[in-house]
C-alpha cells in the first residue's frame, strides 16, 4: 500500500517540477488526457451497429457464469468481435470471471456484492437508452472508476444523453423472443431547460429457439434532466426489466442421442396440451437514480449520484417428498444405467419414439398429489392438530432473492494544471438481500409438509431434525408460503479512489489508488432443528480493508503509433458465496478466510492510420488465494456434502490482435485473435462438510495443478469482411475459430482417496484424471442493413427506416457445444469416471434476428 | 408527434395485436384432469402365472399376458424396498421396480394390471418375482432387475384405488407355495420369548432381522423386517394375538413380512399353557393393626404434613389405611410404596387393588409406577406415571360399603424391575375451610401376568 502512494506522490512531484522547466504540449481537448482514448472516441461510427442482446438462458444457469463481453459497440477491435461474435461460446475476455469486472450506470454500481457479477437483466430490452457506453478493459486509466483486471463498463442514462428522436422498432427473431416492440422517445433541453426520455419495450415468444423456452418481458425508462443553472444539472431516472422465461438445461450425450437432437430440453413436459417448463425464472428490480452535476471553473467538474434498487428475483423448481424423481433427464431412468443389454436396448427404442418419456409428466404427479390421501398429527406444533387431505408429493418451488440497495457515490475530476488531471471518487453502498423459497404450485395437492426428508432418513430418532423452522414444527405449508430456508445478508461497501493523469509531449502516464471497506453478515429467519444453535439470527459479521493500486505510461513513437505498459496489484475481500459453507441452513464459514491478491501488468502497441487500425498487446495476472464453495451429492458418504475450496491460484497470460484494414473506400478487412493461457496454478485445499450434520468429513488437497481455467475458449480468432456501399447499405460478414475450450472439472476425482489402489498411469487412471476440453469450434454471422428516408405510410414530413438482419451460425451447425461442466458426482465403489458422464450446453443453430425501425 | 394517418393506425393494430398475445400467456396452466387409464382385462390368473416359472429358472413372457390385481403391499414404511406385491383371487406374486416412493403411485388398494409381454419371470431363493431382465454381475446369484421407471405406464396400468382387501386366514402349518406374496392373517400367535421387546430390526446398522413367531400349538414362522423400514426401532410385544402379513420365502425358511406394525396385534394373554402367574399380591394379613403401617419391602412415607398410612383391621380382614385428619396441616402428601416387581419375565401384567374412601371431601388418591426409583426414602425424586385406576369417591357422610375395584391396568408398557406407589394429597388447615381430609383404605393390591 505505501507503494502505492509512493509511486502516485512520487509521479505527481516529477510532474510538477517539470511542468515548471519544460514547454508544455498543448491539450487539444481537455475531456481526454488519454492519447488513444481520444483517438477511438473520434472515429464516429459510420453505421448504427447493432446492440447485443443478451441471451436470457444463458444466464440463468449456476453452473455456468457468462460474461456477455460488451453490451453496445465499443472501438477496441478485439473487444468488438468478442461481443457480436465470441459471445456463442461464452468466451471471456483474457478468461476472467465476472467478478473481476464492474459496471455502473451513471456512478452507481450495477453489480451485486453478493456474487460479484453485474446484474444485466436490470436494464435488458432497453437498447435505445443504453447506448451512450464506454468501456475499459483492464488497468486502463479512465474517469470514473478505478477499476479491475476485467472491464470497467459505464452506462450514461441521462436524458440529455441520448439522441433526440422518436423511433419505433419492431424485431422478428428465432432466438429467446420471436417478437419485440420498441419505442422511445426523447426531447433534447427545452428553454426552460428541461429535457425528458422515455423508452419501453416488451418483447415474448410461445418458444424461444430451444424448446419449451417461452418468455416474455417488458422494460421502461423515464429520464427527466433540468439545468439548475450554467453548470449544474440535476438528472433523474427510473428503470426497470420485467421478464419470465423458461430455462434450458445442461444435457447428457446421452440423453442428446435419446431425443434425436441437441436442442433437447429436459425441463418441460405437456400440461393440458401446452409445454409447461418447470424452472421459470422472472425478475423484476427497478433502479431509479438521481444524479447531480457540476461544473466548476477551470474545467472541474463533480458528480454525485444517489441510486436505489428494489426487487426480486425468482427461480422456480421441483420439489418432491418420498417419490420418485421426476426429472426425465435423472441419470437412472437413461437406458445407460440399465446393466442389461437386452432392457437398455428394449429402453432405448421406447424413450426414442416415445418423446412423453423424455419429458417430464406433469399429469403423473398431479395424479399422485391428488390420490395421496395423508394425515400430519400434530400439525402446525399444535398437540393432537391433525391434518388431513391430499398431501402433495410434488410440488414447484420458487426460490427468491428480494434485494434493497441503495448506493452514494461522488466522482470528483480535475486539471491541476495544463498537463496533469486529477480524478477521485467514493462511494458507499448498503444492501440488504433476502433469499427464501416458497411454494408456487401444489400441483393438484392441497399441502406440503415443511421438512427435510434428507434429515429423516439420515436422523431417524431425531424427531426434531426434520424441521425446517423448530419454531413451527410440522408446519402445513399451501400456495405462497415460505418454507425450507430464509435469511438474510447485510452488506456494506465502501469504496475510495484516485487517480492522476499526465500527459507530455513524448507519453502519456497514470497513477491511481483505491481503498475499499466491505462487511457482510448473514440473519438466519428460520430455526432449522438439524443446526438449532446457529441458524436463527445474525451470525458473527466479516469485515475486510482492501487496496488497489495501479500505473501505466504510454510512449507516442508518432501521432499514429503508441506503446503503453500498464501494471497494477490488487487485493480483494472473498465474496459472501464464497465464505458461508450453507448459508441457507446455518451460519458456518470457511476455516480460514483470506483476501484474494491480484497483480497484473499489460503492454501493447497501437498503430492508428488511416488505411489500418491495430492494437497488439500481452498480458500476464495472477490471481491468489481465491476460495468457492460447491454443494453436491458424494457418493462415498451416501450424503450431500459442502465442498469448501480454499488456495485457489490461477495465473492467465496471453496476447491479443485487432486490425481494422482498409482494402478500398468500401471494403474493410477486420482481424481479431485473442491467445490465451488460463491455469490454475496450485494445489487447492478442500475441505468437505456434511451438509446434514456439520460434521468436518475430511481435509484434504485437489490435484488442481495446471487445469485449465475453464468456461471459455482460450483462444479465439476471428475474420471478417465489412462492405459499406455509398449509401446507407452495408454487408458484414466474419467468421469466428476456437480452440483449447475446457470445461469445468470434478474436484472430487482428482483427489488422493477417488485415485488410490489405481494404477499410475493406467487408462483408467487417465480418464479419471483428464479434463475434458472441447473440439476446435468455428462460426460464421452475417448482418446487414440499410436506411431510407422518405415520405412513408403516406407522411407529410420524410421520415427514416431502418432496417437491420442478423444471422449468426449461418452455416447452421448444430454441433456447437458452448459450455459444459463434468457433474459433481462420482462413483467411489467403481471408481469409474464415465458413469456421471459431463452435461453440455449447445448453442442454436442458424439463428436470426431482423429489426426495422422508423423514426418519427 | 404522431400524426394520425393509415400508417401509424395499422402499426398501432399491429402493436395491440401484439399485445394481447402478451397478455394471453400469462394464463395459468389449466389441471389435468384424472387420470383414466385404458381399460384392458386380464387372461391370465396369477395362480396360471405361477405355473409358469420353474424354480431356479428364468423365463421371459413371448405372448401377450395380462394379469391383475390388487397392491397388497407398497413401500410406504420402507420394508418393501423398489418392489410392489400385487394378488388376485388365485395368489399373489411381487414385482420388481426400478425406483423408490412407489407407493405415490401404487398404494395398497390400488387395482393394477400388469402387461407382462417383455417382462421376465424369476424367484429370488424360492419366491417368485417379475422383473425386466435378469442381472448376471453375479453367476452364482443371477437376480431380476426392476423395471425401469420411464417403462412403468409401458407395462404397468393403473386402476381404481381403495379396494378393499380381505386376508385370507390361515395357520402356521398352512403356509405353503400356493399363499406366496398373498396377505395371509394367521391368530393366536406370539414372539419367541428370547424374540419379545426386541426392535423389529437393527436400525443402528440399517440390516434386516428376523423374529420368530410361535403358535399356541406347534409351528413357527419368521417375521422379517428391513433395517430401513420405519418401523424398524420399534419393539416388538410380548402379547399373543394375531398378525397380518406378506407370506414369503427364503428358501425352505418361511418369512412373514408386515406393511406397518398395525399389522401386529398382539395384547392378549400368552399361550404359556400354565395361565397367568401371580408376579405380586400384597392382602396386608400380616400387616400391624395400629399405628403407622410397617411391613417388609413397602414404604411408608411422609413427604408432607407428617401422616403416615396405618395399619388397620375391620372383621378379620387387614389393610392400610389413610387420612389427613387432625393434622391442622396446610398440605399433607403421603407416600406408600411397594417392594420393587420384576416385569422382565412375564407379558400383559395387569395390576389391580381394591379402595374405600370415607367422610370425602376432596383428597385425592393416585397410583403410580415408576421404573427408576431407587427405593429410598425420597420417592418424589423419582419419574413416576401416574395409572389410570378406578378409585372409591363419594362417601360424604360415613365410609363406603363396599370395597371398590380398581379395574385390571395393564403394565404392559413397562418392563424390568418396578414399583407402584399410592400417593396421597390432602389438606388439614386451621381454618375450617378448604379442608380435605377423605379417609382411604387399600387392599389386595396384585400383579399377574403370563
Amino acid at each position: 500500500m505505501s507503494k502505492c502512494m509512493g509511486l502516485l506522490i512520487s509521479l505527481c512531484v516529477v510532474q510538477g517540477v517539470s511542468a515548471q522547466t519544460k514547454p508544455v504540449r498543448k491539450v487539444v481537448k481537455n475531456k481526454f488526457t488519454d492519447s488513444l482514448q481520444a483517438l477511438e472516441a473520434a472515429a464516429d461510427m459510420v453505421y448504427e451497429l447493432p446492440v447485443v442482446t443478451v441471451n436470457e438462458q444463458s444466464r440463468n444457469d449456476d453452473n455456468a457464469p457468462f460474461l456477455p463481453s460488451l453490451l453496445a459497440a465499443n472501438r477496441d477491435l478485439v473487444q468488438t468481435m468478442a461481443a457480436f461474435h465470441f459471445n456463442v461460446v461464452r468466451f471471456r475476455m483474457r478468461g476472467y470471471d465476472q467478478r473481476f469486472s464492474e459496471t455502473q450506470i451513471n456512478g452507481i454500481s450495477m453489480n451485486n456484492p453478493i456474487d460479484g457479477n453485474t446484474q444485466f437483466g436490470l436494464w435488458s430490452g432497453l437498447n435505445d437508452v443504453t447506448r451512450n457506453t464506454q468501456s475499459w478493459l483492464g488497468w486502463r486509466n479512465n474517469e470514473a472508476a478505478f477499476g479491475n483486471i476485467g472491464h470497467t463498463t459505464i452506462l450514461d442514462m441521462r436524458a440529455t444523453k441520448q439522441r433526440v428522436q422518436e423511433q419505433v422498432s419492431y424485431a422478428f427473431s428465432n432466438r429467446s423472443f420471436a417478437h419485440r416492440w420498441m419505442f422511445s422517445k426523447s426531447r433534447g433541453m427545452n428553454k426552460r431547460g428541461w429535457a425528458f426520455t422515455v423508452s419501453g419495450s416488451f418483447r415474448f415468444a410461445d418458444e424461444g429457439y430451444m424448446p419449451g423456452t417461452g418468455n416474455r418481458g417488458y422494460s421502461y425508462y423515464v429520464g427527466i434532466d433540468k439545468r439548475l443553472s450554467n453548470d449544474r444539472l440535476l438528472s433523474i431516472i427510473l428503470f426497470g426489466s420485467s421478464s419470465e422465461n423458461g430455462s434450458q438445461a445442461a444435457i447428457l450425450k446421452e440423453s442428446a442421442d435419446l431425443a434425436g437432437t441437441v436442442f433437447y430440453n429436459p425441463n418441460w413436459g405437456y400440461q393440458s396440451g401446452k409445454k409447461r417448463n418447470a424452472n421459470i425464472s422472472k425478475g423484476h428490480q427497478p433502479v431509479m437514480i438521481i444524479t447531480h452535476e457540476q461544473k466548476m471553473n477551470n474545467h472541474s467538474s463533480l458528480t454525485s449520484s444517489l441510486g436505489i434498487c428494489v426487487g426480486e428475483r425468482s427461480r422456480t423448481a421441483m420439489d418432491w417428498y418420498r417419490a420418485p424423481d421426476p426429472r426425465p433427464d435423472y441419470y437412472r431412468y437413461l437406458p445407460g444405467y440399465q446393466t442389461d443389454s437386452m432392457v437398455r436396448v428394449n429402453q432405448l427404442a421406447i424413450m426414442s419414439d416415445d418423446e412423453s418419456l423424455r419429458q417430464i409428466n406433469w399429469n403423473r404427479l398431479y395424479e399422485v398429489n391428488r390420490n395421496t390421501v395423508e394425515s400430519v398429527s400434530d400439525a402446525d406444533g399444535i398437540v393432537g392438530n391433525t391434518v388431513s387431505g391430499m398431501r402433495s408429493h410434488y410440488i414447484l418451488e420458487e426460490r427468491v432473492a428480494a434485494v434493497k440497495r441503495i448506493e452514494l457515490s461522488s466522482v470528483f475530476h480535475a486539471p491541476l494544471n495544463k498537463a496533469l488531471d486529477f480524478a477521485g471518487g467514493i462511494s458507499f453502498q448498503l444492501q440488504s438481500a433476502r433469499y427464501f423459497k416458497k411454494i408456487n404450485d401444489l400441483l393438484g395437492g392441497e399441502f406440503f409438509v415443511d421438512w427435510n426428508q434428507f434429515a429423516e432418513s439420515d436422523f431417524p430418532n431425531d424427531p426434531l431434525a426434520i424441521q425446517n423452522d423448530i419454531h413451527h414444527l410440522n408446519r402445513i405449508v399451501r400456495k405462497g408460503d415460505v418454507y425450507g430456508y430464509d435469511y438474510g445478508v447485510n452488506t456494506q461497501k465502501a469504496n475510495g479512489w484516485m487517480q492522476v493523469n499526465g500527459s507530455q509531449k513524448k507519453i502519456d502516464y497514470f497513477a491511481a489508488v483505491s481503498l475499499q471497506y466491505l462487511y457482510y453478515q448473514r440473519e438466519g429467519y428460520m430455526q432449522n432443528g438439524l443446526f438449532p444453535d446457529n441458524s436463527l439470527g445474525r451470525s458473527e459479521p466479516n469485515e475486510f480493508a482492501n487496496y488497489a493500486c495501479k500505473a501505466g505510461i504510454t510512449y507516442k513513437i508518432n501521432g499514429r503509433k503508441y506503446l503503453y505498459l500498464y501494471g497494477g496489484v490488487l487485493t480483494q475481500a472473498p465474496l459472501f458465496d464464497d465464505v458461508f459453507i450453507s448459508p441457507r441452513t446455518r451460519d458456518t464459514k470457511q476455516e480460514e478466510i483470506r483476501n484474494q491478491t491480484i497483480r497484473s501488468v499489460e503492454a501493447g502497441y497501437v498503430w492508428n492510420a488511416p488505411s489500418i487500425k491495430m492494437r497488439m498487446s500481452g498480458y500476464a495476472a495472477k490471481l491468489l488465494n481465491g476460495m468457492n464453495i460447491t454443494t453436491f451429492y458424494h457418493d462415498g458418504y451416501m450424503s450431500f456434502v459442502n465442498y469448501a475450496l480454499t488456495g485457489i491460484d490461477k495465473l492467465h497470460f496471453g496476447a491479443e490482435l485487432g486490425v481494422d484494414l482498409k482494402l478500398s473506400g468500401k471494403i474493410n478487412l477486420n482481424a481479431a485473435a485473442s491467445l490465451g493461457r488460463y491455469y490454475e496454478s496450485s494445489r487447492q485445499l478442500v475441505t468437505v462438510t456434511a451438509d446434514n450434520d456439520a460434521a468436518v468429513l475430511e481435509r484434504s488437497v485437489i490435484y488442481s495443478q495446471n487445469y485449465r481455467v475453464a468456461g471459455t475458449p482460450q483462444e479465439a480468432y476471428g475474420l471478417g469482411i465489412h462492405y459499406q456501399s455509398a449509401g446507407s447499405f452495408y454487408l458484414d460478414i466474419t467468421g469466428s475459430y476456437f480452440r483449447e475450450q475446457w470445461i469445468d472439472y470434478n474436484p472430487l476425482r482428482r483427489t488422493y482417496a477417488a485415485l488410490e489402489n489405481i494404477q499410475e498411469g493406467s487408462d483408467q487412471w487417465n480418464r479419471m484424471i483428464q479434463q475434458v476440453k472441447l473440439p476446435d469450434q468455428f462460426t460464421m454471422d452475417l448482418s446487414a442493413g440499410s436506411s431510407w428516408r422518405n415520405h412513408f405510410f403516406g407522411s407529410k414530413l420524410k421520415r427514416t427506416l431502418l432496417f437491420y438482419l442478423s444471422i449468426n451460425n449461418l452455416l447452421n451447425d448444430r454441433t456447437i457445444i458452448s459450455g459444459g461442466y463434468e457433474q459433481l458426482r462420482f462413483d467411489t465403489d467403481t471408481k469409474n469416471p464415465d458413469k456421471f458422464p459431463p452435461k453440455y450446453f449447445h448453442a442454436m443453430g442458424l439463428n436470426f434476428s431482423i429489426n426495422i425501425s422508423l423514426r418519427l | 408527434m404522431i400524426k394520425k394517418n393509415a400508417g401509424a393506425s395499422i402499426m398501432k393494430q399491429v402493436v395491440l395485436i401484439n399485445l394481447l398475445g402478451i397478455l394471453s400467456c400469462n394464463k395459468p396452466f389449466d389441471a389435468p384432469p384424472s387420470y383414466n387409464g385404458p381399460d384392458i382385462q386380464p387372461n391370465l390368473s396369477i395362480r396360471d402365472l405361477h405355473k409358469m416359472h420353474f424354480n431356479g429358472n428364468f423365463e421371459l413372457v413371448l405372448d401377450e399376458w395380462i394379469i391383475e390385481g390388487v397392491v397388497v403391499a407398497d413401500d410406504k414404511e420402507d420394508n418393501f424396498y423398489k418392489s410392489i406385491v400385487l394378488q388376485d383371487s388365485t395368489g399373489g406374486v411381487t414385482v420388481r421396480m426400478g425406483a423408490s416412493g412407489l407407493y405415490t403411485d401404487y398404494p395398497v388398494g390400488r387395482r393394477l394390471a400388469i402387461k407382462l409381454k417383455g417382462l421376465w419371470l424369476g424367484d429370488y431363493a424360492g419366491l417368485m418375482q417379475i422383473g425386466a431382465s435378469v442381472d448376471r454381475t453375479d453367476p452364482a446369484y443371477p437376480e431380476l432387475t426392476g423395471i425401469p421407471l420411464p417403462l412403468f405406464d409401458r407395462y404397468i396400468v393403473k386402476k381404481n384405488l381403495n379396494n378393499q382387501l380381505t386376508p385370507k386366514t390361515v395357520r402356521i402349518d398352512d403356509l405353503h407355495d400356493t399363499l406366496q406374496s398373498c396377505l395371509i392373517q394367521i391368530n393366536d400367535l406370539e414372539f419367541a420369548v428370547s424374540d419379545t421387546g426386541r426392535t423389529y430390526a437393527d436400525v443402528i446398522n440399517k440390516q434386516s432381522a428376523n423374529r420368530t413367531l410361535k403358535a399356541c400349538g406347534v409351528g413357527s414362522v419368521f417375521l422379517r423386517s428391513g433395517g430401513f423400514a420405519n418401523f424398524a426401532n420399534i419393539k416388538t410385544p410380548r402379547g399373543n394375538g394375531s398378525i397380518t402379513a406378506i407370506y414369503s420365502v427364503f428358501n425352505k425358511e418361511k418369512q412373514l413380512m408386515i406393511r406397518d406394525t398395525s399389522d401386529v396385534q398382539m395384547n392378549g394373554l400368552r399361550c404359556t399353557g400354565t395361565g397367568s402367574k401371580v408376579l405380586f399380591n400384597e392382602d396386608f394379613e400380616v400387616a400391624n393393626t395400629s399405628g403407622d403401617l410397617v411391613l417388609p419391602g413397602w414404604k411408608n412415607i411422609n413427604e408432607s404434613g407428617g401422616r403416615s398410612y396405618q395399619g388397620k383391621s375391620f372383621g378379620n380382614n387387614r389393610y392400610a389405611e389413610i387420612n389427613a385428619f387432625a393434622g391442622n396441616q396446610p398440605l399433607v402428601i403421603s407416600w406408600l410404596v411397594s417392594p420393587p416387581v420384576n416385569l422382565s419375565n412375564s407379558a400383559n401384567e395387569l395390576l389391580s387393588f381394591q379402595t374405600k374412601d370415607g367422610f370425602d371431601n376432596g383428597a385425592v388418591l393416585q397410583v403410580y409406577i415408576s421404573s427408576n426409583y431407587d427405593g429410598g426414602n425420597t420417592p418424589w425424586k423419582a419419574k413416576w406415571v401416574v395409572l389410570k385406576a378406578n378409585i372409591s369417591k363419594g362417601s360424604v357422610t360415613g365410609l363406603a360399603t363396599d370395597w371398590a375395584g380398581s379395574g385390571n391396568i395393564s403394565l404392559s408398557g413397562f418392563s424390568g424391575l418396578v414399583y407402584i406407589a399410592f400417593r396421597y394429597e390432602g389438606a388439614d388447615p386451621v381454618s375450617a375451610t378448604d379442608k380435605r381430609t377423605t379417609s382411604f383404605q387399600i387392599d389386595n393390591v396384585r400383579i399377574v401376568g403370563n
